[in-house]
């Protein structure tokens, strides 16, 4: 059901943004087989102008401020993950048509006695519309100010060579009410030799363990979920919103768990790993 | 998921084919929005699958607009404009926490003449009206969530600061926003 929502509200906003200028980019990660050694990424201009693409690739991967958030660490010391020197991607610029789509293919030449593993790389999208149109009347001053709105879209490659294995820990579990947020923390530490893409999943129930809805933007939802993905360690901080009134005085319970499961990619390539479980007790006042 | 297929012009006979295309293409994606489509006519069907891609699109939605700005007169336009404020809109994975991150002009150009534009503000929010909109620091970046149904809106704001013997001319610039999925 949320599937469908989620892919009604992107055809809305399709639909309703086709004045503005940017590329859809498709899937939203990557995954090589080390057998074809090549993979592809398709654009997609659902704007009324052309739009200039250039492609690139940095290495990096998603880790944690001190804050929680998300962020996407380049600057690593240990490169030995990286296929940044030996995946290619072409074309590298290009230009999508009004309701055009484009292929940009990854190729892969892998050094000889390459390790089983997991690599990886990100394959940046930049996408310049034309000028924008500067609005205004003309008069005396015939001082006008246009802004060009470029976006950038980063999305992860992955690379698989022989038997590759995931799984995740889960500790440090913490939970408070603030405002009328509800906010979590906890530490993920990837295990095996891939990284671990899946789902946390959280719940709130009462002392009598009936379920607290959540509240996701407009959307108020039972359970609430993040995608995760976890590439070394990470302790993401994530919020959701307690639906007005807010909660009674009381004792609940969150339910944590963090799942190998996604909806969003083709199954065969999200790698199976066991769910971790954790709870934390959470007091009202 | 297998249709029956039969065949008029011989004995009838149930034929099976599986077909798994992988579509990349994102408009069938939107369209295709279960797993499986079905076709059938009079003789023949097929089993036709389609994995459906979730993509991710950030479109530079709305531009930030100043409009005409005067010679000496300083000139803001908030990141809470719904009108005038720059916008991107960002669509993907129901609740997916994104990074997003500015490339901010410190001056714009027109003809070997510079104007300052300075003051960014930002907004992200989880609806077009930006109710419950989160503040931030464009050059700091933020990392905010898609909402439910997988979508957020950011906004942009500035200033800029036209000197007193401003020549006069189109000044331009760019802003890029890059989001990390």
């Amino acid at each position: 059901m949320m599937r469908a929502l989620g892919l009604a509200g992107m055809l809305a906003l399709a639909s309703a943004s086709l004045a503005a200028q940017g590329v859809m980019v498709a899937p939203h990660a990557v995954f090589i087989d080390h057998r074809l050694r090549s993979g592809s990424v398709l654009l997609y201009n659902p704007g009324t102008e052309p739009v200039e693409v250039s492609i690139s690739t940095i290495f990096g991967y998603p880790t944690t401020d001190s804050a929680g958030r998300i962020t996407l660490d380049t600057l690593l010391a240990d490169s030995t993950v990286s296929a940044l020197r030996w995946i290619q991607a072409f074309p590298r610029r290009l230009t999508v048509g009004p309701r055009e789509r484009q292929t940009v293919r990854l190729l892969a030449r892998p050094p000889a006695g390459l390790p089983d593993g997991e690599y990886w790389l990100r394959l940046v999208i930049a996408a310049q519309a034309g000028r924008v149109p500067i609005t205004g009347v003309a008069d005396t001053t015939a001082i006008q100010v246009g802004l060009t709105l470029e976006v950038r879209t980063i999305i992860g490659v992955n690379y698989r060579k022989g038997p590759v294995g995931t799984g995740v820990t889960l500790s440090e579990l913490s939970a408070r009410i603030v405002g009328d947020s509800l906010i979590t923390r906890s530490k993920l530490e990837r295990r095996g030799n891939a990284a671990f893409i899946g789902m946390i999943r959280e719940t709130l129930v009462d002392s009598t363990g009936a379920v607290r809805g959540q509240r996701v933007g407009d959307s108020l939802v039972t359970t609430f979920a993040s995608p995760i993905g976890v590439y070394v360690a990470m302790q993401p901080r994530l919020a959701s919103a307690i639906p007005h009134p807010g909660l009674p005085r009381g004792r609940y319970w969150l339910r944590y768990e963090v799942v190998a499961e996604r909806d969003d990619l083709d199954p065969t390539v999200v790698l199976k790993a066991p769910a971790v479980r954790d709870s934390v007790q959470l007091v009202v006042p | 998921m297998a249709l029956q297929l039969t065949n008029s012009s011989t004995q009838k006979q149930e034929l099976e084919m599986r077909s798994i295309t992988k579509l990349s293409l994102v408009v069938a994606a939107l369209v295709l929005t279960g797993t499986a489509v079905q076709a059938q006519t009079n003789n023949a069907s097929i089993t036709a699958t389609a994995n459906v891609q979730t993509p991710i699109n950030v479109l530079g939605a709305q531009q930030l607009n100043f409009g005409n700005v005067f010679p000496g007169v300083n000139k803001s336009i908030a990141a809470t404009d719904l009108t005038n404020a720059g916008r991107f809109d960002v669509t993907g994975q129901a609740s997916s926490p994104v990074t997003i991150s500015f490339t901010l002009p410190a001056t714009l150009g027109s003809a070997g003449n510079t104007m300052p534009i300075v003051s960014y503000t930002g907004v992200h929010a989880q609806n077009n009206a930006q109710t419950g909109g989160t503040a931030f620091s464009p050059a700091a970046g933020a990392s905010p969530s898609l909402n439910a149904s997988g979508a957020l809106w950011v906004w942009v704001g500035a200033q800029v600061q036209p000197a007193t013997n401003q020549a006069a001319g189109v000044y331009t610039g760019s802003i890029t926003m890059t989001v990390v999925y």
